[in-house]
């Protein structure tokens, strides 16, 4: 019993559909397929029972975490609340980092809730692939040119190009200068 | 076996019971037949060696054209980046009638923020390829777009400044004569056996295992690699490239990356 990224994707749709306080044009197929690539052990594409179930875990966090912060109740987040955010989400990050997202992720400044998640989704990829390189605790990887289009690809096939694994899902990423 | 996932990047609204969607409403700005005949790049039909030949004749200040010629399978050639910014006042009086006019439609796109929206660049994208029946493609997505000008945003603004734009512009006008003259059985895709020479093209020599993920990932199920797929493939991998190089100050090919640096590398794709 497994499920693809497509019946996540209108699972996903179905369940925000009935929450109308939450603002959303609806899950990507991209969106979808980051969320199955991070969660995906074995390459298949497709989730497990456990697999969706972590899963369905997490984005009922951050599903709380959305509105806890949505502090004006517009159903979406401006770039303040997104800040608030994403510190209790676990990320600290940096001005510049915050900048970043939200220029990447919002749609005149505001982000949605399906953008939201996938924001998050693509951060904790990209912590955990850090911390599985770094194993040692060194705080840098090496990162070779030829493996530049691993990370162009790396949102969907995660486990095909970290398959010593993610490191771990700590309880907070943080970045412990600025 | 990772299952081929058909990647159908669909904008809009899902109607939850019937699971149909219906698209955002597109953002039409005016568009006189003068702005068509600017912006088409090549004359729909003409053949693939005239449009190449009409390319390096006609190739805007700011965008170099990568010759294939003896590359080296080990270094990738990213575009060169871009020119450094210079006070809006120099860039105006320094440029000649093809950048003026280009300016003029661009300052018509961009609208009352003077910057390019990824909704903005969508809709001229779209627009122009709808005259290009050469090259096959279901549309650019709004996902797609927001993508390209994420990666070409340098001051993270999430919108495109005249000088981005430009440099975006002239990329895609690089790519897209590579794609055609790539294009042999002119089928308006790439397929799976006509990628690596065209990547080649690109200046991105990767090797048999990787082209076999990238068609994967942005190929349908017959391996064919439909326009907007490519430019968006090579828009993201010609950033990273480029980002590498920028961190790699001792051209050593390989470089340190602290989790700031990491994440500033790839939360862009």
């Amino acid at each position: 019993m497994e499920i693809s990224v497509r019946e996540l994707r209108t699972v996903l749709n179905r369940v925000v559909s009935k929450h109308r306080d939450l603002q959303t044009d609806g899950f990507s197929m991209e969106s979808c397929r980051a969320m199955v690539s991070l969660m995906d052990k074995d390459g298949s594409a497709r989730l497990g029972l456990l697999e969706f179930q972590i899963l369905w875990n997490k984005i009922r966090k951050w599903l709380g975490i959305f509105r806890e912060f949505d502090l004006d109740k517009s159903g979406c987040m401006n770039s303040y609340e997104m800040r608030l955010a994403l510190e209790n989400g676990g990320f600290k990050l940096n001005n510049k980092l915050y900048q970043m997202l939200i220029a990447r992720y919002a749609d005149n400044e505001i982000i949605d809730f399906d953008n939201f998640t996938c924001c998050l989704v693509k951060l904790e990829t990209m912590f955990r692939i850090f911390q599985g390189l770094d194993r040692d605790g060194t705080g840098t990887v090496e990162m070779n040119l030829m493996e530049v289009p691993n990370l162009v690809l790396s949102f969907y096939f995660t486990a095909w190009f970290w398959p010593s694994g993610l490191g771990p899902v700590s309880r907070s990423h943080v970045l412990y200068s600025d | 076996m990772v299952t081929s996932e058909k990647e159908e990047p669909v904008p809009g609204f899902v109607d939850s019971d019937s699971g149909s969607v219906s698209s955002l409403p597109v953002l039409c700005g005016s568009s006189s037949v003068s702005w068509f005949r600017f912006w088409s790049w090549f004359p729909p039909e003409a053949p693939a060696v005239c449009l190449l030949n009409m390319f390096l004749t006609r190739s805007l200040i700011g965008g170099i054209i990568n010759v294939v010629s003896n590359i080296d399978p080990s270094k990738f050639k990213p575009s060169d980046p871009p020119p450094p910014r210079r006070p809006l006042n120099y860039g105006e009086a320094h440029e000649n009638d093809e950048e003026k006019q280009f300016r003029k439609v661009f300052q018509q796109l961009a609208g009352d923020d003077m910057e390019v929206s990824p909704n903005e660049l969508k809709d001229i994208l779209n627009k122009v390829i709808s005259r290009h029946s050469n090259l096959k493609t279901d549309g650019f997505s709004i996902e797609s777009c927001r993508s390209m000008v994420a990666v070409m945003d340098s001051d993270s603004t999430g919108k495109l400044g005249f000088h981005e734009f430009k440099y975006l512009w002239n990329n895609i006008k690089k790519w897209q004569n590579i794609y055609l003259s790539h294009d042999k059985d002119r089928s308006g895709t790439i397929g799976a056996r006509e990628l690596p020479h065209a990547f080649q093209a690109a200046g991105f020599p990767l090797n048999d295992q990787l082209y076999k993920l990238i068609i994967r990932r942005y190929s349908d199920e017959n391996g064919d690699m439909d326009f907007d797929n490519f430019i968006g493939c090579l828009v993201r991998l010609d950033a990273m490239c480029r980002a590498f190089k920028t961190l790699d100050k001792d051209n050593s090919g390989t470089i340190d990356l602290d989790i700031k640096e990491w994440l500033q590398l790839t939360m862009y794709s």
